[in-house]
């Protein structure tokens, strides 16, 4: 009975993830339209990459090794953020100052709406971990008032 | 104190307690993970341990005992007493997510309501057998 | 010397004196000692039954909520209530019968 506090720490690294996919996900959509950045080229669609957390010193330590132990699980991480390769979106205007050669203007490859939804998923899964942690913190409120009167 | 010894309720509320943290854990961990591609969520069992871990009363009519849920619990008589232990397994069913992870948001937020409210009455329950010894010990109300 | 009979515990908890043989009318509490004739010692093993009775039925209500064997909430936690009732119940009349008890003890004859 007495692990209630690393539940809360499994539910803080789901909030800290969610929170970083929604970072990501607010720096798309506020780059919809850049179409120069310092690397060349257009900005381009960031996604984060989650995965399984497990406890260190358990058999295993390959992060995205799903067969190990559950009395290992530590709740989730985020193991990186990677450029979505799929390509730019290609817009016909030879007077815009980004146009190739071909007139054609390098747009980011982000689609707002699937942006918004991205981040309504986001921000949902925050408050349901917000929500496991308000029981957590329950479960130790209980045993505490055994001791009361 | 008659058939059912006093210490046998609060341990069994004490192992339910167990349970029921055991269970967050694993709802806490899918719902960290509700965005994890390819994740397979895990679940917590333990009310049939919990039956198998006290004797079976003596008499079942007398103490009109409701069986809800015929399928879950069955009550052997002859069934040996089962020290009580929590099992957590991982939930292979497929669901139909892009990403190929299991996780329902919905269904773990209800599974997670269900057992608060659980937890919470086991909980006083529990503080009310203490009063209830409290009381007893201290020769008033 | 008056007629020194105690009522049925719970009927009032009075000593029904009764020099001219008429006792007063109190109405006894339903289920403990109806009859003021009932011995004492009957009296009070039937509580004390009851209050066992209503523990151990509770306790099962408690192990079968707890099991999932049965979902009626508001039948556990009537059951523990009643226990806990009777119990206090019990308790308190004990301690006014430990109180009687030592008034009388003390009474100079």
């Amino acid at each position: 009975m007495g692990n209630f506090y690393n539940s809360i720490e499994v539910s803080a690294t789901g909030l800290s993830a969610e929170r970083l996919a929604m970072d990501v996900i607010a720096n798309n959509i506020a780059n919809v339209n850049t179409t120069r950045t310092p690397e060349g080229g257009p900005f381009h669609r960031q996604l984060i990459v989650f995965a399984q957390k497990l406890d260190p010193g358990t058999e295993g330590t390959n992060p995205l090794d799903q067969s190990s132990e559950t009395s290992s699980r530590a709740g989730v991480q985020a193991l990186g953020i990677v450029p979505d390769t799929t390509p730019d979106k290609l817009v016909y205007d030879p007077q815009h100052p980004d146009a190739d050669t071909n007139g054609y203007v390098h747009f980011p490859n982000i689609d707002v709406v699937k942006e918004m939804v991205d981040m309504m998923s986001a921000s949902r899964a925050y408050e349901a971990n917000v929500t496991a942690i308000q029981e957590s913190r329950s479960i130790g409120n209980t045993l505490l008032n055994l001791l009361k009167a | 104190m008659g058939d059912i010894s006093y210490g046998q309720t609060i341990g069994m509320l004490h192992d339910a307690l167990s349970g029921a943290s055991e269970t967050h854990a694993a709802l806490a961990n899918n719902i960290a993970n509700v965005n994890t591609p390819n994740f397979k969520r895990s679940d917590v069992s333990f009310k049939q341990a919990l039956a198998q871990s006290v004797p079976e009363p003596p008499d079942p009519n007398q103490l009109q005992m409701a069986i809800t849920n015929a399928g879950d619990i069955t009550t052997d008589p002859t069934a040996e007493v089962v020290p009580f232990s929590v099992s957590t397994t991982v939930d292979d069913t497929q669901q139909l997510r892009l990403d190929g992870s299991n996780v329902d948001i919905d269904q773990e937020m209800a599974k997670l309501s269900l057992n608060a409210a659980y937890r919470q009455t086991m909980g006083q329950l529990l503080g009310t057998q203490y009063t209830r010894i409290r009381e007893a010990i201290q020769e008033h109300v | 010397m008056a007629d020194l009979t105690i009522g049925a515990v719970g009927s009032g908890l009075v000593p029904d004196i009764a020099p001219g043989g008429d006792k007063p009318n109190i109405s006894p509490i339903p289920g403990i000692g109806e009859s003021p004739t009932t011995s004492f010692k009957d009296t009070v093993k039937q509580m004390l039954e009851d209050v066992n009775t209503k523990i151990t039925t509770s306790d099962q209500n408690v192990q079968d909520l707890a099991t999932g064997k049965t979902d009626d909430q508001e039948k556990v936690i009537t059951s523990v209530e009643e226990a806990n009732l009777a119990l206090q119940y019990t308790m308190s009349i004990r301690t006014k019968l430990l109180d009687a008890y030592q008034e009388i003890s003390r009474m100079q004859v």
